[in-house]
Parts: structure tokens; sequence; C-alpha cells
């Protein structure tokens, strides 16, 4: 919770993202191109240090909690690619599939509603690692779909934090190097997710993202292979990574 | 019923090597013996070697030397010097690390101590020599045991001028020692026996005291000084002849066995450190012994064969066997066919699993005779067991892990899960995993197949909560 309220008190001095669609300085109809050649409106303001009527009421203005910031943010559909570690939570999971963990992210997003998006990502993941007590060669991956909404809380002109909620769909795939039990085991599911992170503006057109995701959805492994049984596992868990965006 | 039937499986499969002689035959038909045949086996070429005095050669001394596959070699000298003419028998002791054989014999030309000669089977037999010592010796037969502490030798006589028992000590680098009295005190009649602990490399002699009323008589040798000798028992004199002695690794005590001077019977007596010498027991109450009772002993099992001639039963060459925990064999004959002039010499062969034993056939102009008799391996020792899991944690599988020490003779392992032969491996394997196993208790046996033959069964019982 305090976390929260930190975040929410760094918004309160943020400044905004754009001010193409700010009414105080008259830019709603501006193309874009021109927005460039605008003076910050904080600079213009320091300057002149005249008193600017807030005009918050804007439909696009969602976020002005400073009474002398003139203030507007106006989101954007963004697509991103994203690369991270990923290790599983569960304990055997994690001792078995102790080596790789890339994590490759395909998301995109669009807003829906001020500073709320809706989320989807194809993902690609794999582990791989030795059984435990056997010393077989062993390895996993999985691609989780995921949906999700995500509120978008602007800090700063540069930079967002986001924090994204929703279910995902599991297939995943373990090919065993082992005549002891079944060499291949597929499994799926629907599950869910979370992931948080933050998103530098670079430029007009360009994010840098950093994230964090948690994943959960326990799946039951079916084995054919008589002496050996299957176990229910967890297999979601952590992501941390970076990702490139492109901002429409 | 089931269960009790596939157990009953696997001791059957184990007891197909029970021990047995095979049938005897003779060295040669050309070169008769003068009384014993000794035997040795040399362990680094699984071969035997056998001596005798030939006595339609002059009685030179005389080999031949049996060779797995090929069987036994032409007799031949073991010199061709005048010096080297026997008087009574030529005995043998190989170094089990070289397979150097060292042969000694008391001659008949002189009054020399012992005469020796060694072979090596790249080179065969170098030149006669003299055990070093006082002029005027004269000596029977010459007893020989390896020392493995220094890889020497011991060899031990008795002189007939003063009938006190001598030895004399060889030394890799140094040669022999002066010949000297193991006791100024106890006379002896024929022969003084040896036998040594491997660990400690301290030596046992023991023979029959010259002197009424002829008690079985011992000394120990540390390395410097041989104790005061002292009968082994009052209670039992020796018959005409020798004490002979072993030493058994696996049980830690010497056994001395003799023929009991008034019944005949053989005889022994259990040596134990701090305890002394046990109370003397028989091996039979009708068996006679017509000379010597040799005894020699399986280093890995721990087993000791007991030969000897039986004079109460046409001599036939005659045995039982010793098994630590078990005791003894009850009697029996080698051959009714071939019966023995007097001593029974064995020697063990741990490659192969096996005695052979040698004598002179009086029914066949006293031709130098053999048989073996294969023992079971003793089984794979350390032998462990235990159930584990192979987690791959999206799914698992059990698996018993069996782990052994290596036998250095097994050419292949085998492997029975409750009296079901499961797996061969090759012989350098010393584990083995048996997966997809239910988590219940199961009976895994281990045996170690020789080139000879195969071990008894080493059992572990796995699994189960």
């Amino acid at each position: 919770m305090g976390g929260w309220i930190w975040i929410l008190i760094i918004g309160s001095g943020a400044q905004c993202m754009y001010a193409d669609t700010c009414s105080n300085v008259d830019t709603a109809d501006k193309p874009k191109q021109e927005v460039e050649e605008l003076v910050p409106v904080e600079a213009e303001y320091s300057q002149e240090a005249a008193p600017i009527e807030n005009d918050c009421d804007s439909k696009d203005c969602v976020f002005c909690p400073d009474p002398i910031a003139v203030c507007s943010v106006k989101q954007h559909p963004l697509l991103e690619v994203k690369a991270g570690y990923f290790f599983f939570t569960q304990q055997d999971m994690r001792r078995v599939y102790n080596q790789g963990g890339i994590d490759l992210q395909l998301c995109g997003s669009y807003p829906v509603y001020k500073l709320l998006h809706v989320y989807g990502s194809v993902e690609y993941l794999e582990r791989s690692g030795k059984s435990i007590g056997g010393h077989q060669k062993t390895s996993i991956w999985e691609i989780p779909i995921s949906a999700g909404l995500r509120p978008v809380f602007p800090i700063g002109d540069h930079v967002e934090y986001y924090l994204t909620l929703g279910p995902r769909y599991f297939f995943v795939h373990a090919h065993n190097r082992s005549s002891y039990v079944s060499k291949k085991m597929e499994a799926n599911g629907c599950g869910a997710f979370a992931n948080t992170g933050f998103l530098f503006i670079i430029g007009k057109y360009f994010t840098v993202d950093l994230f964090g995701e948690y994943s959960y959805k326990r799946l039951h492994f079916h084995t054919g292979k008589e002496g050996a049984s299957g176990h229910t596992v967890q297999v979601g868990g952590l992501t941390f990574g970076g990702g490139l965006g492109y901002s429409f | 019923m089931v269960r009790l039937l596939i157990l009953l499986s696997c001791l059957f499969s184990v007891t197909t090597y029970a021990a047995s002689w095979s049938p005897a035959a003779p060295i040669t038909n050309s070169s008769p013996a003068y009384k014993e045949v000794s035997v040795s086996s040399i362990p680094t070429t699984g071969q035997f070697i056998a001596t005798w005095t030939a006595t339609n050669d002059s009685n030179y001394p005389t080999y031949s030397i049996y060779t797995p596959g090929s069987g036994w070699s032409n007799p031949a000298r073991i010199s061709n010097s005048p010096s080297s003419i026997v008087l009574y028998n030529v005995l043998t002791s190989v170094n089990p690390t070289t397979g150097v054989v060292l042969a000694a014999w008391g001659d008949m030309t002189d009054s020399n101590p012992p005469i020796y000669s060694f072979y090596t089977p790249s080179s065969g037999w170098g030149a006669i020599g003299t055990i070093p010592g006082i002029s005027g010796d004269y000596d029977a037969d010459v007893s020989l045991s390896f020392i493995p502490t220094t890889g020497g030798f011991i060899a031990t006589w008795t002189d007939n001028n003063t009938f006190f028992p001598y030895f004399s000590i060889y030394t890799p680098g140094m040669g022999w020692s002066t010949s000297a009295q193991i006791s100024g005190t106890f006379t002896n009649y024929f022969n003084v026996f040896t036998s040594v602990n491997p660990a400690t490399g301290t030596i046992l002699a023991t023979w029959g005291d010259g002197n009424p009323p002829y008690y079985p008589t011992y000394s120990f040798y540390n390395g410097s000084t041989w104790s005061a000798p002292l009968p082994i028992t009052t209670s039992s004199t020796v018959r005409f002849y020798d004490v002979n002695s072993s030493f058994n690794s696996v049980t830690g005590q010497f056994l001395a066995m003799w023929g009991d001077d008034s019944t005949g019977l053989p005889t022994y007596s259990f040596y134990t450190a701090g305890s002394g010498w046990s109370p003397i027991a028989t091996l039979s109450d009708s068996s006679g012994v017509a000379g010597d009772i040799i005894n020699s002993v399986d280093p890995l099992t721990g087993q000791i064969l007991a030969t000897w001639s039986d004079y109460n039963n046409h001599n036939y060459p005659t045995y039982a066997l010793y098994t630590p925990g078990s005791g003894w064999s009850s009697v029996a004959t080698i051959s009714t066919s071939f019966p023995a002039y007097s001593d029974v010499i064995t020697s063990f062969d741990p490659i192969t699993s096996q005695f052979f034993g040698t004598w002179a056939d009086t029914n066949n102009n006293n031709y130098p005779t053999y048989s073996s008799l294969f023992l079971p391996f003793p089984p794979p020792s350390g032998l462990k067991g235990v159930q584990k899991k192979n987690n791959f944690a999206i799914v698992s599988e059990l698996f018993n892990s069996l782990t052994w020490q290596n036998d250095p003779g097994a050419t292949s392992y085998q492997i029975y899960r409750n009296g079901i032969l499961i797996a061969t491996l090759d012989g350098n394997a010393t584990s083995y995993e048996d997966h997809d196993q239910p988590r219940k208790k199961q009976t895994y046996s281990v045996i170690a197949v020789h080139a000879s033959g195969a071990s008894t069964a080493a059992t572990v019982v796995v699994g189960g909560k």
C-alpha cells in the first residue's frame, strides 16, 4: 500500500506527457508536428510567472493534480517487443529447470478510456535442466497468450508507470531425455498474470520498458509410461526484463 | 507362494556353482615322483606349477606347468646340474604379485644347506644356488612361505645333524640370510612348516617335537627373533611326520593340523592372538592320516582346504573344507581310484577360484596326479541398495539404485530382481539402476561371473515404506 501511495505522490508532481491537448495553451487542434515546436508549458510559465488557469475539465486531460501545471495526457496505442529472464516460482520446477530462462514477448496496448488500456500479448519462454535424482536432461517451453487491462500512471514528461492484470492461457511442452518417463509431455489451461513496469518515452514514437511480471497456473501433466507418475505443478513464474515499444 | 518360488529359483541359480572335485588325472605318465608332488598357483598367469623328484631321471628336480586351456606341459628338469639331485621332495612358493616361483630342496650329493632356484614366467628357471649356512647340515624337505610385507620368502628345514629346526629368509636385493636355528632345544623329526600373517609379517613355524612325547610345537618369528618354542597342546602328539599351518585373513587365525600319534585322526587347533590355541579337535573319527595334513586357504572367503592320504581307506586322497561361520564339512575322498603315496599338497588360485591338489598315484607308478576343486567365488562385497526418485518436476519415477565393490576377476555381473534375471553388466560395473519401480520391497541379487564360474549371490532388499 505504501508503494502505491508513493507512486501517487510522485504522480502528483508530474508533468504532462504530451501538451497537444491542453486547452489553456490552445494546442488542441494543432497537428502533432507543430507540437514539437512548442515551448514546454512549465518553462513558459516560469519565465512569465503569469497565472494560468487550469483547464483540467478537458476530456483529454485526465490527470492534473497540480493547480499550476498545464496538464494534459493523451494515451496512444503501443506495440512492444520485450525480452526478459523467466524463472519458476515453484521450488521443484525451479530446481529441475535451473538453466536458460529466456522470455520473449510481443505485446500491444490500446487506450480505451482515459489512462486505461486494453492489453494483449503472445509470449515464448523456455528453460532447461536435469532431473533431481536421475540427472537426466530435460527442457520445457511455454507459449502464454495474455489479455488484460492496463491502467497507466504518468510520472513526469517521459515516464509512465503501468500495471496490467488479466487472464493468461498457457500452452506448455516438455521434452525429457529419458527412457524412464514420457519423452514429450504437454498440457494447457487458463491462469492469470500481472505485470508492472515503467515506460520511458524516447522521442515521439519510441518507448523503453522495464517490467516485472508474475503468472500463475497449476497444470497436471499426464503420463502413459508405466512406473512413472505425472504431477500437478505451477507453470507460471516471474519474469524481469525490458522492451522496446512503438507508440502510434 | 509365488514369491517363495521366485526366491527358491534364485537360490537354485546360486547353488548351480556348488563345489566339486574334477576327476583325478595324471599330470604325466612318464615321470614318476619320489613321494610328494608339490603344487603352487601363479596368480599372475592363472597357471599352476607342480614339482617333484623324478625317480626315473636320477632324482633330478622336475616340474610341469598347468596352463588353463592347454593343460600340463611336458615334465622337464629344473636344473641339469648334478649338484641339484634331490634327496626328498621339491617344494615351491610363489610371489603372487610378480609370479616369481621359488623352489627349494635338500640335495643328495652333499651336506650343505638347501638348494634353491627361482623361476620367472618370462625367462624360466635360473641357476641353482645354496642357502648360506654352516657346513654339515643335512636337510630333508624344505618348506617355503612368501612374506608379503617384504616380498621375500622364508625357508625352513630340519638339520639332520642336530635335528634342530633351521630357517633362512630371502629378502629381495639382499639375498638369503645365513641359516640359523629356530630352536636349540626342541628337535624335529622331519619338516618345519611355516605360514605368514600378510598384514603383520608374523611367521608361525610348526613341527612335531622330535623328543617324546612328540608334542606339536610352534614358535612365532616377529622379524628379528623367534619366540621360545612351546607345545600347541599337551593332549595330542604328532604321528611320525609334520605339523602343517596356514593363516586365514578372513578370521585372523592361524590353523595347525597334524595326524595324532595315538589315533591317526586328523587333528587341528586354531590360534587366535590374545587367546592362544583352541582345544584340539578332530575332523573325523575314522580317517587315518598317512603322512601330513596340508591345508591351504582361499583368502577371499577364508575357506580352508585340508587334505591328506587316508590310510584307513586305501590311501585315497581325502579332504575336508572349512568355511568361516559354518565349520568343517564332512570328510570325503577326492578320488577313489588314484590313491596317494603320502601327502596331498594343495594350492589355491584366487583368479580361477580353485584349489589344485597333487599327489603321487601309487596305483600308477607314482605318476604325479592332480584334481581341482572349484569353489564358488565370494559374492560381490559391499552391496547396497536404495530407492530413489527421478524427479522431472512435472513427472517422476522411482528407481532402485544398487552399488557394490569391484571384483577384479569378474567378467560380468548378473542382476536379479526377486529371482528373475533382469540385466547382465560388464565386469567393470559397480552399480545398477532399476527404473520405473513401484514403492514396495523387492529383493535384488548380484552375482559376479568369472571366467571359470560364478560367485554366490549378494542380496539386498530395496524399496517399501
